[in-house]
C-alpha cells in the first residue's frame, strides 16, 4: 500500500531536525485519537517526494508547474501569490467525484462520521471563546504533518538555527565543565551535532541524550581519535582540575596538541582518499635533515655599501657567510638540521640565504596559504625572512631568536616592502603571494645594534651570527576557525606561583595550537561567573586590560558565533563584561553595546589584530 | 454540584488561600519556615541579598541562581522559556507529566526533566530541591479538568514552592482577569495571583494577552487552506506577542530584582482585532477568506443553554468567555514601565507584521517546493 511507504519517509525526513521530530512525536498522543477516527485518509507528509507521487497519480495534467516558476526570494510576493493561483487551480481540477461504495452507508461508519462532524463544528465554536488558544485545538494535528511542526508552532524566526548547523559536527572537550555544559546545550539548540569527550563514565549521565560520546581523556590519543571521525570543529574548553604541574601539561598543552594533531591526521585520512591536500595541516617547503635542501638553498653574494670604496671591499672580502648541513658529534649520525652562521662586517654587515620556490620539497599556491612556520634555534641575535618576488621587490619579516629552540610564525600580511615605500600607489606595498619567486633569511648587523653592548661591539661579536634551522613550512589559509581554544589570562586567580604555572600551560598550549597550522580562535575570559547571559555588554580586547568578569554562558556564546565566523579565524582576545562606571574614565577598545539579536562577534573583532 | 465548590469570586479565592496560609504558618515545622509571613519573608530576603545567598534556614548547600524549574515545559510557551533559558546558560529542570519517555526534546536540548502530576501533590516536592527560580508556566489542556490544574495544582505548587525556600515564583496570568471574573479562568488566575501575594515568596506575575503563534493555526493557514473560518463579529482587540518575545521577557524578569514582587502585563506594540489579523492574512497570503460570523449572542445563548446540564457544564465554562467577548475588550497596556523594569527597548519585539510576513514567506516557499498540492481535508463530509 503506497500510503504505508509515505509515512515511513515522512518520519525519516522529520527526524532530520531532530527538534521538529520531537516535537511532532509529543503531539502523536493526541493526534492518535483523532487519526482513530478518520482511519487511512489522512495522507498527510512533510516530504517532497510522496507527495509530488500522490499528485501525479491522481492527477498527470499539473506536472511541470513547478518549472514555470522562478525561484527568487526577491520576488517572493510575486511567487506567494503564483503559487496560490496554480494551487487554486489544482485543486478545482482535482476533484474527482469519489464512486460510492457499501462502505459509505455502512451505518458504523456515518456514525462515526457525523460524530466527527459535529466535534469539530464544537471545537471551532468552543475555539471562538477560549481564553487561551493553543494550536494544538482544532485543525492543530493534521497541520502539523504538512506544514512541518516548526512551522505550525510559529517558532519559524530562526533565533535558534544557524544554516551552517546541519553540515557541522562539534567535538567539545571538557563538557562537563562550567563552560561546557552551556556549550553544549547550545550547540544542540542551535542544530549542531555534538560530540563530547567525557573523562568518566559516569559523566555521560550528566550530558544531554542528543550529545554522541566518548569516554576518554584529552592525553588519550586513541579515544580522541575516534571521537574525531566525522568532527568539523572542535571546541576545547577541557581545563586541569589541579594545579599540579603534571596534570597542567596534559590538559592544557598536550591534550591540546593530542587534539589538534588527530584533528589533522583525520583530515589527512579524508584527503588521502581523494588523492588531494588537507586543508588543515601544514605543507613541508623545507626540512633541512635531506641533502636535497643544500641544493636549493645557496648562500646570497651580497654588496656591501660602497664598492668603489676600497676599504668597504676589504671588509667585504672579510666576510665569512656559510649554509651547511649541521653534523652531530657523533659522526655515524645522520645529520638533522641546517646552519646558518659566520660573521658580516659590523654594523652595515649583511649575510642571507635563499631558496627558489620552484627548488623546494613542494611547489605551493602561496596565495592559498596564511604564512611561512620556521622551526630554529638562534643566538639571541635579531633575524629577518626576506621574500622575493618576481620583479625583484623584498618584503621583509624579522624576529628576535631566544638562544633555545623555537617555531615562529610569520604570516604573509606582516611582510613589509623593503623599497621605497610608496604610499598612494596602488599595489606596490602588498605582497603579491602569487609572485613569491625566493624565501631568504637574513643576518643584518645593523638590526643588532641596539640590542649589544659596548664591550660587544668591540670586541666584534654583534656582527658575529648563527642560525641552526630545522624546517620551513607552509601554513594553509582557511576562512573559519577549526580549533576554538578556551583559554585564560590569568584574571581571577590570585597572583602567585600556582597562577604562574596554570598561565605557562596555558600559553604553551595557545602556542601549540597557533603553529599547528589548523585555523584557530584563542578566547582568553575574565573570570568566570554563574549568571545569566545575554544580558550585558561585552568588551573585546588583546593586552590583558580587562578585569571584569563574564558569565560561563556569554563565553559558551562568543565561541558558538566564533566557529563560522571568518574574522574569528587565527585571533586571539580576552573578553568580558563592558565596564559598569559612569565615568568614561578607560579608553574603550571594542565593545558591543547591543547584544540583541544580530551578530556582535564580527565587528568586534574586526579592529582587532589577527594572527595572535 | 461541582461548580459550588469552585472560586465562584475572587475574594472567595482569596480568602482561601488566606485560610490555607495561616493553615501552613501554624502546621509547618520551624526549619522548613522560610516564608511564613509576607513581612518575615522579605526580611530575610534582604539579609540574603546581602551576601549569604539563598539558604534553606538551617544552613543547607547555597542553590545556585541559575538553576532554573519550569512546569508545563511541554507547552507553546513552556517550551520558548527552556530553549530561551538554556540558552542563556540556566540549568533547566522541567517537570514533566509521568510518561514512558517524557518529553525527549526537552532533554535533548540539554534540559533535565523530572515526572510529576500536577495533581498529585505528594509528588512534587523532589522537583523542587536545589531549584531558585519556578517560572510555571503550565495551564489545563482543553479536554483537561481546569479547575484541577488552575486552581487546585496551583496552590500545592505554591505551597510547595513556599515551602521548598524557592527565591522567585514567576506566575503567568491573563490580562484584565482581575476585572472579568465572570470567566471561571481568569477568576481562577486571578485568585492563584492574590495567592502568590500572601505566600512571601518573591514573585513576579507575568499577565498575558495574546500569542502570535496560534493565530498561524486559527487563521494563516485556513486562509491559505481556503478553509472555513470561524470568527465573531465582537471588537475585541489584542495585543499579540511572539512567544519567543515573552520568553526573553520572562527571563529578563527573573534575572532582575526590579520585577521581583510586581505584576507586569506583557503586550504587544500594536492591538488587532479578528477583522484586521484576517485582512493582514488575506494580504500577505495572497488569498481570501471565507468567514463564518457567529454573532456573539448565539454564544452567549449557547453557553446560558449548556449550563443547565451537568453534564455540559465544562462547555459552559469554556464558553463563558462569550460574555466578555461581547463587551469589546482590549487586551493591551501600555509596556514603558515594564520595558524599563526589564531592561529591555520595545524595538526588541517582533511585530505580528513581520512575524506573519515571515510565516507567509516561508510557508509559501515550502508549499511551492513540495508542488503546490497540499491534501485533502474535507473528508467528514
Amino acid at each position: 500500500m503506497p500510503l504505508a511507504r509515505c509515512d515511513v519517509r515522512a518520519s525519516v525526513v522529520v527526524a532530520s531536525t531532530r527538534a521538529t521530530a520531537r516535537t511532532t512525536r509529543s503531539r502523536v498522543d493526541k493526534a492518535a485519537t483523532a487519526r482513530r477516527t478518520r482511519p487511512s485518509t489522512t495522507t498527510t507528509t512533510t516530504t517532497t517526494r510522496p507527495t509530488r507521487a500522490r499528485a501525479s497519480a491522481r492527477e498527470d495534467e499539473d506536472g511541470g508547474d513547478d518549472d514555470t516558476s522562478t525561484r527568487e526570494d526577491a520576488a517572493l510576493t510575486k511567487e506567494m501569490v503564483d503559487a496560490m493561483r496554480a494551487r487554486k487551480q489544482r485543486r478545482g481540477r482535482g476533484k474527482t467525484p469519489t464512486p460510492t461504495s457499501l462502505e459509505d452507508v455502512n451505518p458504523v461508519n456515518l456514525g462515526r462520521k457525523s460524530r466527527a462532524a459535529f466535534d469539530n463544528v464544537f471545537k471551532q465554536f468552543t475555539r471562538l471563546t477560549s481564553v487561551q488558544k493553543t494550536t494544538r485545538t482544532a485543525d492543530g494535528e493534521g497541520l502539523d504533518e504538512v506544514y512541518g511542526a516548526e512551522l505550525l508552532s510559529g517558532s519559524v524566526v530562526g533565533e535558534f538555527e544557524t544554516p551552517n548547523a546541519k553540515f557541522t559536527t562539534v567535538m567539545v572537550t571538557g563538557a562537563t565543565g562550567r563552560i561546557g555544559r552551556v556549550l553544549i546545550r547550545k550547540l544542540l539548540l542551535r542544530g549542531y551535532t555534538v560530540k563530547a569527550l567525557v573523562r568518566k563514565e559516569e559523566d555521560v549521565e550528566k550530558l544531554p541524550t542528543a550529545v554522541r560520546v566518548v569516554v576518554g581523556d584529552v592525553g588519550d590519543k586513541d579515544a580522541i581519535k575516534k571521537a574525531m571521525v566525522g568532527v568539523t570543529k572542535v571546541i576545547y574548553c577541557a581545563s586541569a582540575n589541579s594545579s599540579i604541574t603534571s596534570d597542567l601539561f596534559n590538559v592544557e598543552t598536550q591534550g591540546v596538541k593530542n587534539v589538534v594533531s588527530c584533528m589533522q591526521d583525520y583530515y589527512h585520512m579524508l584527503a588521502a582518499r581523494r588523492e588531494g591536500r588537507s586543508p588543515k595541516s601544514k605543507v613541508m617547503l623545507t626540512a633541512f635533515k635531506h641533502p636535497t635542501a643544500y641544493e636549493a638553498w645557496q648562500v646570497d653574494e651580497m654588496d656591501v655599501g660602497n664598492e668603489s670604496d676600497s676599504r668597504w671591499a676589504a671588509a667585504a672580502e672579510m666576510q665569512r657567510v656559510n649554509f651547511d648541513p649541521l653534523y652531530p658529534e657523533d659522526e655515524d649520525k645522520p645529520f638533522e638540521f641546517a646552519t646558518f652562521n659566520g660573521f658580516v662586517v659590523a654594523r652595515t654587515g649583511k649575510a642571507e640565504a635563499s631558496a627558489d620556490v620552484e627548488d623546494l620539497q613542494a611547489e605551493v599556491d602561496y596565495a592559498t596559504k596564511e604564512g611561512l612556520l620556521f622551526r630554529l634555534k638562534g643566538d639571541g641575535k635579531r633575524y629577518s625572512v626576506v621574500l622575493t618576488q618576481d620583479d625583484g621587490s623584498k618584503f621583509r619579516f624579522s624576529f628576535n631568536t631566544t638562544g633555545g629552540w623555537q617555531v615562529i610564525r610569520m604570516p604573509f600580511h606582516k611582510f613589509v616592502n623593503e623599497g621605497e615605500t610608496t604610499y598612494g600607489e596602488d599595489g606596490d606595498d602588498i605582497l603579491d603571494l602569487r609572485r613569491i619567486s625566493r624565501i631568504g633569511l637574513r643576518f643584518d648587523a645593523r638590526k643588532n645594534q641596539r640590542d649589544v653592548s659596548m664591550s660587544d661591539v668591540m670586541s666584534g661579536s654583534n656582527n658575529r651570527f648563527d642560525l641552526t634551522l630545522e624546517y620551513v613550512k607552509a601554513i594553509p589559509k582557511g576562512e573559519e576557525p577549526d580549533v576554538i581554544l578556551v583559554s585564560c589570562f590569568g584574571a581571577g586567580l590570585e597572583d602567585g606561583d600556582e597562577k604562574d604555572r596554570i598561565l605557562k600551560a596555558k600559553r604553551d598550549g595557545e602556542r601549540v595550537l597557533r603553529n599547528s597550522g589548523v585555523g584557530y580562535t584563542i578566547v582568553r575570559p575574565g573570570e568566570l561567573v554563574e549568571e545569566a547571559g545575554g544580558a550585558k555588554a561585552l568588551i573585546f580586547d588583546q593586552t590583558e586590560r580587562i578585569n571584569t568578569p563574564i558569565s560561563c554562558a556569554d563565553v559558551a556564546d562568543v565561541c558558538v558565533r566564533a566557529m563560522h565566523d571568518e574574522q574569528a579565524r587565527n585571533r586571539s582576545f580576552d573578553v568580558g563584561y563592558e565596564y559598569e562606571s559612569e565615568q568614561a574614565e578607560y579608553e574603550l577598545i571594542t565593545s558591543v553595546k547591543s547584544r540583541a539579536g544580530a551578530n556582535y562577534l564580527t565587528p568586534a573583532l574586526e579592529v582587532l589584530e589577527k594572527n595572535t | 454540584m461541582r461548580a459550588a465548590s469552585r472560586p465562584a469570586s475572587a475574594r472567595e479565592g482569596r480568602s482561601l488561600a488566606r485560610t490555607r496560609a495561616r493553615r501552613r504558618e501554624t502546621a509547618r515545622p520551624r526549619w522548613l519556615d522560610v516564608g511564613a509571613s509576607p513581612a518575615r519573608g522579605r526580611a530575610s530576603r534582604a539579609s540574603a541579598d546581602a551576601g549569604a545567598s539563598d539558604t534553606l534556614d538551617a544552613g543547607g548547600t547555597a542553590v545556585k541562581k541559575t538553576s532554573l524549574l519550569v512546569i508545563g515545559a511541554t507547552g507553546t510557551l513552556g517550551r520558548q522559556v527552556v530553549r530561551r533559558a538554556l540558552d542563556e546558560g540556566y540549568d533547566v529542570r522541567c517537570l514533566v507529566r509521568p510518561r514512558l519517555n517524557p518529553a525527549d526534546f526537552l532533554r535533548d536540548w540539554g534540559a533535565t526533566t523530572v515526572s510529576a502530576d500536577l495533581t498529585k501533590p505528594e509528588m512534587l516536592p523532589p522537583a523542587f530541591v536545589g531549584v531558585h527560580t519556578v517560572i510555571d508556566c503550565s495551564t489545563a489542556r482543553p479536554e483537561e479538568d481546569s479547575y484541577a490544574i488552575d486552581w487546585e495544582a496551583k496552590v500545592a505548587t505554591i505551597q510547595t514552592a513556599a515551602a521548598m525556600g524557592i527565591a522567585r515564583y514567576v506566575f503567568f496570568s491573563i490580562d484584565q482577569c482581575d476585572k472579568h471574573r465572570e470567566v471561571p479562568l481568569m477568576n481562577m488566575k486571578y485568585a492563584v495571583e492574590e495567592y502568590l501575594k500572601v505566600s512571601g515568596m518573591d514573585f513576579t506575575v507575568l499577565r498575558l494577552c495574546g500569542f502570535m503563534q496560534p493565530l498561524i493555526a486559527g487563521y494563516a493557514v485556513p486562509v491559505l487552506e481556503e478553509q472555513p473560518l470561524w470568527g465573531t463579529d465582537d471588537d475585541t482587540r489584542t495585543a499579540y506577542l511572539d512567544t519567543q518575545d515573552v520568553a526573553k521577557m520572562t527571563l529578563a524578569a527573573v534575572r532582575r530584582d526590579e520585577a521581583a514582587n510586581k505584576v507586569l502585563t506583557l503586550a504587544g506594540p500594536k492591538s488587532y482585532s479578528v477583522r484586521e489579523v484576517i485582512a493582514l492574512c488575506e494580504k500577505l497570503g495572497g488569498a481570501e477568506a471565507k468567514v463564518q460570523k457567529v454573532p456573539v449572542g448565539l454564544l452567549k445563548f449557547t453557553r446560558a443553554f449548556t449550563r443547565f446540564f451537568q453534564w455540559s457544564s465544562a462547555a459552559s465554562d469554556r464558553l463563558a468567555f462569550a460574555e466578555i467577548l461581547a463587551s469589546g475588550i482590549k487586551f493591551d497596556a501600555d509596556m514603558t514601565e515594564t520595558y524599563k523594569i526589564l531592561g529591555m527597548s520595545e524595538d526588541e519585539v517582533t511585530t505580528l507584521e513581520q512575524y506573519l510576513e515571515e510565516y507567509f514567506s516561508k510557508i509559501l516557499k515550502k508549499l511551492k517546493e513540495v508542488g503546490g498540492e497540499s491534501r485533502q481535508r474535507d473528508f467528514y463530509l
